[in-house]
């Protein structure tokens, strides 16, 4: 289903000129092509004119002259440039059709580029459907100026005028009575086109309401039954019906009087020929033949009338398109990189944060602050605390999702931000609550498509972390291609997976953000043994939801509300009974008692 | 099957005999007057060419008709063309105009016919239907594809085949071996264009496919974002997007051949049945078998030919569409509705009390019991705590108190009559329930919370809104009651949905209030404030309430206590209190939580 029925019209800060001008350089590269694609379009649009000339010839020069064999070439002429006509014109259509692709795939590709260069805080703000949109959407929009707009502006307007310079060439005096029609026609599209454009935009408004009602109310449907409101919901969906059939009525007839129209006009037109004409056949400066030549052109202006009076929708929505287009690429939300960027060649020593605050939107609302710790090499540190409190915070500072509000990030001494992003992130592995997984097979989801990982890291990590036992069982093993979200894998599968995900490059840091979900016990254990030796030498920092990742860490940091309250070891935080004691009570024992396990 | 299907395609005329009847009856008329126009154009060019022509019998009276203006012969014709020109624009302003209204009006109808059958559908038509499948079904399905063939395709094929009849009799009439020849390319057009659609169509839903592709590409890509920063692997994701964007343009290229190729080929043979008009018919001019006006007058009739061969190939084409089109909605209809057992007579319902008999429940004949066998009685007035472990059949309950489930053994009671017997719309009319997740709408604050209920008094509205702690928020509201929220209006938080949930269950004034832990996205200090509220009210209604607050378990006239579907215990807080050791360490965990802040 098409994503975006309808998109808002932000501020872009983009007009349509400047949208239209940075849609030129885009053409640039190939020019060449265009060029020689319009000339081929000019070529059969010429040929396409001669038809009805060799018409005029059949019948005054053969048929009046009781000429078989004449007839026969001219009509043989006929079809052998009819024949050319359709192969040039094919040709050209697909080579078109081609240059479009082209460039309309440079563009995507590059808007995809840029929005995934973008930072983590863009894709917070933006919801993943506008970013479709933008791409596939707003692409295609500006793909129809080829198919559609350019084919008019060179191949109608050759069409037209050549039409008319071969009817002045015959005739001039029928030709300025086709002439006199003109003006109507304008008129009409003037007007057909004011009245249909936004129209047609607030249809795609309504279909989008449609979908909205219908979607909340299938999805709510529980408490409109639980209420006794079906009538309600069903009189919201009418409403919505009767929005969009009002607008549907109102284009569906100006559509079909405005093209009835044209059509009468061109039906008044051969009237008025034929009238003009009579008098002259009579008169002796026409002749039947070029009657039927100037019937035949003025049947032919129907079709470039029709394509003419789309195109101000088309270009309308290739102009806004272009506009969201270039006001995401003028995007700079990125973080930041150094200029000079310091290497960070291993990690030695710690990891040390140092006041730092972070406040995601910049209200003053701080989601953490005054934070102040170390992680010395080989400790395993822990953070505890309520949902919401800021813990993912840290991680997101660590890997430069985000950079500090207040205070700085250390890493061995060397300020996060002077170091390269790529250098920082890969000395760190990061496994999430939310384990991702990406449409593709086990050995893809592993090692992210990274070709520097040879069959036997891969099996030895797999090992590591005991998901090799149901790789093995599965139909293709490591190539068992992995459904969406991950749906044929249970959840404890799953994290085992990120588990390997996490380890296959040998990270020297590990984060990781525990799952709160439960497991049966039998997952639950193989988790744990796997998490025993992703951890062991390893520097760790673990969002913790399990007993046995705290019971020995090295130390627990207790986070409320954006700031640590508590800091020590197991032990030493029980001892002080205060929030941390409460807290363990509850999410670290069940059923009231305290369960140390000694895991094996 | 076919039948069934039509009739429902029928059904959407059932309120438009009139213009049904105008559609079969005027067609053929308008056709007769289109297809009569060709004759008027031999006429004039007879005129011109040799001085003079003959229009057909019943149209005579046309000539004597401008002959009387003193009109000449050649003029006289070029005035009957005009007449023509403007009989044929009223003519297709009608037809053509009142298909569209209809294709407009058949589109709401069948949409809402699928909306309001899946209205009436229960729990287990939501789990078997996903909504993005239903909303596809009744946005795409009804519009793109039915709708449209409803009308416009039934009856431009239709129009087509007036238009070829009449065509080809009056060709017949003018020339028999002429309209042999002309006819020839005719069927072939339709064979093949019915071929090419299939072509078509397969790659058409080849590009489709595509499509699909690159948004599930990008949207996994999007939201695994900080996965692919975090190992650093753009470059990657940024060729991968370079290679199905490649193939997705092979497949619009693929597309667009075969549609150039498809009209080309469609043009050609049409301009060659053209040729062939000229070649044998100039031949029988020259041999003065045939006039210049009738050679002109068939050069017209192929070209008017040509499109009614398009409609009849769409309407083969189409149709076979369409007819899946309507499998798809008659699926939504056709799925059982949710059981409404018992009398349907709206009745007053005084509760007084609510007895569950040995109840117990499973989703399937085998399935696990969800409920074991539970027993309990609340009388009128009463406020019930039901408390326990995740999946200990609290919800279950729930769900057997609002009736959106009924026992698989045992009965509820509502004063010793069957729950089950009473009227289902009048028994809901009584219950207010707020949910876990609170499922708020596209509408004003005061909307959501009367829920299309005009009759409630403006006053009860605002003491609800100040029983549930939103008279607070109003700051925040622009236009107070009258804020839209929702998917074009206002963001609210989850605690003020919860709120206007809470309003909106209170606000019909409920004989049985139905609360299922729905406050826990509000701060302490709200949510205090809240149950202090409530529990002033709670003593008018029954409560029953899913909850684990600790202020609220003490105050509760009874607690359930819920273990693997089972009662295991009931009693006031501080009975339970001194003897169950399960309710103790429920309760001290209750503590816990609200001294941990956790939600």
């Amino acid at each position: 289903m098409d994503q975006s029925y309808f998109e808002q019209e932000q501020e872009t800060g983009f007009t349509s000129m400047q949208a239209f001008k940075g849609l030129l350089p885009l053409l640039r590269p190939h020019r060449w092509r265009l060029l020689r694609n319009l000339l081929l379009l000019a070529a059969a649009t010429a040929l396409s004119i001669m038809g009805p000339v060799l018409l005029k010839r059949a019948i005054d020069v053969n048929i009046k002259g009781k000429d078989t064999n004449g007839l026969l070439t001219t009509v043989v002429i006929y079809a052998a440039l009819q024949l050319i006509f359709l192969v040039a014109s094919y040709w050209q259509r697909i080579h078109l059709e081609i240059l479009g692709q082209d460039v309309i795939m440079k563009l995507k590709q590059r808007c995809f580029d840029h929005i995934i260069g973008l930072s983590v805080s863009f894709f917070d703000r933006n919801p993943v459907g506008r970013l479709l949109s933008r791409v596939e959407s707003d692409g295609e929009s500006l793909r129809m100026l080829f198919t559609s707009t350019v084919v008019m502006l060179v191949g109608d307007v050759i069409l037209i005028v050549g039409m008319l310079s071969v009817m002045f060439y015959v005739n001039w005096r029928l030709t300025l009575v086709v002439l006199a029609f003109a003006p109507f026609i304008i008129v009409l599209m003037y007007f057909y086109q004011r009245f249909t454009n936004p129209r047609f935009l607030e249809i795609r408004k309504r279909m989008a309401d449609i979908i909205a009602t219908i979607t909340e109310y299938l999805q709510g449907m529980s408490i409109v039954q639980i209420f006794n409101r079906q009538k309600l919901a069903q009189e919201r969906l009418n409403e919505a019906n009767r929005k969009k059939y009002e607008m549907d009525v109102a284009t569906s007839i100006a559509n079909t009087t405005f093209f009835n129209f044209v059509f009468f006009f061109e039906r008044l037109t051969i009237a008025a020929v034929i009238l003009f004409g009579a008098q002259y056949v009579a008169g002796s400066t026409a002749t039947t033949g070029m009657l039927v030549m100037f019937i035949t052109y003025i049947q032919r202006f129907f079709e470039p009338i029709h394509r003419a009076s789309e195109q101000l929708y088309v270009v309308q929505r290739a102009i806004s398109g272009a506009r969201r287009i270039f006001a995401l690429l003028s995007n700079r939300e990125m973080i930041s990189e150094s200029t000079q960027p310091v290497k960070w060649h291993s990690f030695e020593k710690s990891i040390v944060f140092d006041n730092v605050g972070l406040s995601y939107v910049g209200d003053g609302n701080f989601a953490i602050r005054d934070v102040s710790f170390e992680i010395r090499k080989g400790q395993k540190v822990a953070l505890v605390g309520v949902t919401g409190g800021g813990k993912s915070t840290l991680i997101n500072l660590l890997l430069r999702f985000y950079d500090p509000t207040e205070g700085r990030v250390l890493v061995d001494g060397i300020d996060t931000r002077d170091i390269a992003t790529e250098d920082l992130r890969s000395k760190f592995g990061l496994v999430l609550q939310d384990i991702f997984l990406f449409p593709g097979n086990v050995k893809d989801n592993i090692t992210l498509e990274h070709e520097g990982v040879s069959e036997e890291a891969l099996r030895s990590t797999a090992r590591l972390v005991a998901a090799d036992r149901f790789i093995e069982k599965m139909p293709k093993k490591y190539e068992t291609v992995v459904s969406e979200r991950g749906g044929n894998l249970s959840r404890g599968e799953r994290q085992l997976l990120s588990f390997a995900r996490a380890m296959v490059f040998n990270p020297q840091v590990l984060l990781l953000d525990e799952a709160t979900s439960s497991v049966d016990p039998h997952t639950e254990k193989r988790i744990q043994v796997a998490l025993k030796r992703l951890l062991t030498g390893r520097t760790s920092l673990i969002i913790a939801h399990r007993l046995s990742t705290i019971l020995d860490a090295d130390l627990i940091l207790v986070i409320r509300e954006g700031r640590i309250i508590e800091r020590g070891t197991h032990s030493e935080l029980l001892a002080q009974q205060g929030y941390f004691e409460k807290l363990f009570r509850l999410q670290f024992q069940e059923h009231g008692k305290a369960k140390v396990h000694d895991v094996a | 099957m076919m039948w069934r299907k039509f009739k429902y395609l029928m059904s959407g005329y059932a309120n438009y005999k009139l213009m049904l009847a105008w559609l079969i009856l005027g067609t053929p008329i308008f056709a007769l007057i289109v297809m009569v126009q060709p004759l008027v154009l031999k006429y004039v060019f007879d005129i011109i060419d040799h001085g003079s022509g003959e229009l057909p019998q019943s149209l005579r009276f046309l000539q004597d008709f401008v002959a009387s203006y003193g009109l000449s012969p050649t003029t006289g014709a070029a005035v009957i063309l005009v007449m023509f020109a403007a009989a044929i624009l009223v003519i297709y302003l009608v037809l053509q105009n009142s298909r569209a209204w209809m294709n407009v009006r058949l589109e709401w109808f069948y949409r809402q016919r699928a909306f309001n059958a899946s209205t009436e559908m229960g729990p287990d038509f939501f789990n078997h239907f996903r909504t993005g499948d239903l909303v596809t079904r009744m946005t795409d399905d009804v519009a793109e594809k039915l709708s449209w063939f409803a009308c416009s395709g039934i009856f431009r094929f239709y129009e087509a085949l007036c238009l070829v009849v009449f065509g080809l009799i009056l060709m017949f009439g003018l020339n028999v071996k002429l309209t042999l020849y002309s006819v020839l390319p005719m069927p072939v057009l339709v064979i093949i264009f019915i071929k090419t659609a299939t072509l078509l169509d397969k790659r058409f839903e080849r590009l489709q496919g595509k499509i699909s592709d690159l948004n599930s590409s990008m949207e996994s890509c999007f939201s695994g974002i900080r996965v692919i920063t975090a190992y650093n692997r753009r470059n990657l994701w940024s060729k991968k997007f370079a290679g199905i964007i490649g193939d997705r343009r092979s497949a619009e290229i693929s597309v667009a051949r075969a549609w150039a190729g498809i009209e080309s080929l469609y043009m050609y043979l049409w301009q060659f049945g053209f040729v062939i008009v000229l070649i044998i018919g100039g031949a029988m001019v020259i041999k003065n078998s045939v006039s210049i006006g009738e050679l002109i007058a068939f050069t017209n009739y192929v070209v008017w030919l040509i499109f009614p061969m398009f409609d009849i190939g769409q309407f083969l084409v189409k149709g076979r569409q369409s007819a899946v089109s309507i499998g798809r909605l008659m699926e939504i209809e056709d799925f059982p509705p949710m059981v409404r057992n018992g009398n349907h007579k709206p009745m007053n319902i005084k509760f007084g009390a609510i007895r569950f008999d040995n109840v117990s429940f499973a989703y399937d004949q085998k399935g696990r019991k969800v409920l074991d066998s539970v027993n309990f009685a609340v009388t009128k007035g009463q406020t019930v705590a039901l408390v326990g472990k995740v999946g200990s059949g609290k919800s279950t309950i729930i769900h057997l108190l609002t009736r959106v489930a009924d026992p698989s053994e045992g009965m509820v009671y509502l004063d010793n009559v069957p729950l089950k017997e009473l009227p289902l719309d009048s028994y809901r009319d009584i219950i207010g329930f707020v949910p876990q997740e609170p499922i708020l709408f596209s509408d004003t604050i005061e909307g959501n919370i009367r829920f299309g209920d005009k009759s409630i008094a403006d006053d009860r509205v605002n003491q609800v809104v100040k029983l549930s702690q939103l008279d607070s928020q109003m700051e925040r509201f622009p236009q107070g009651l009258k804020t839209m929220i929702g998917t074009r209006g206002l963001t609210i938080s989850g605690g003020e949905k919860q709120r206007v949930a809470i309003a909106r269950a209170l606000v019909r004034n409920p004989q049985i209030l139905i609360l299922d832990d729905c406050t826990s996205a509000l701060d302490a200090r709200t949510e205090e404030r809240l149950w202090d509220a409530l529990h002033e009210v709670m003593p008018e209604m029954t409560c029953f309430v899913v909850t684990h607050r600790t202020k609220t378990l003490r105050l509760a006239d009874k607690i359930l206590l819920f273990d693997e579907g089972k009662v295991i215990d009931r009693g006031t807080h501080d009975e339970l209190m001194t003897r169950s050791v399960a309710y103790q360490e429920l309760y001290s965990r209750s503590e816990l939580q609200e001294a941990v802040g956790a939600a």
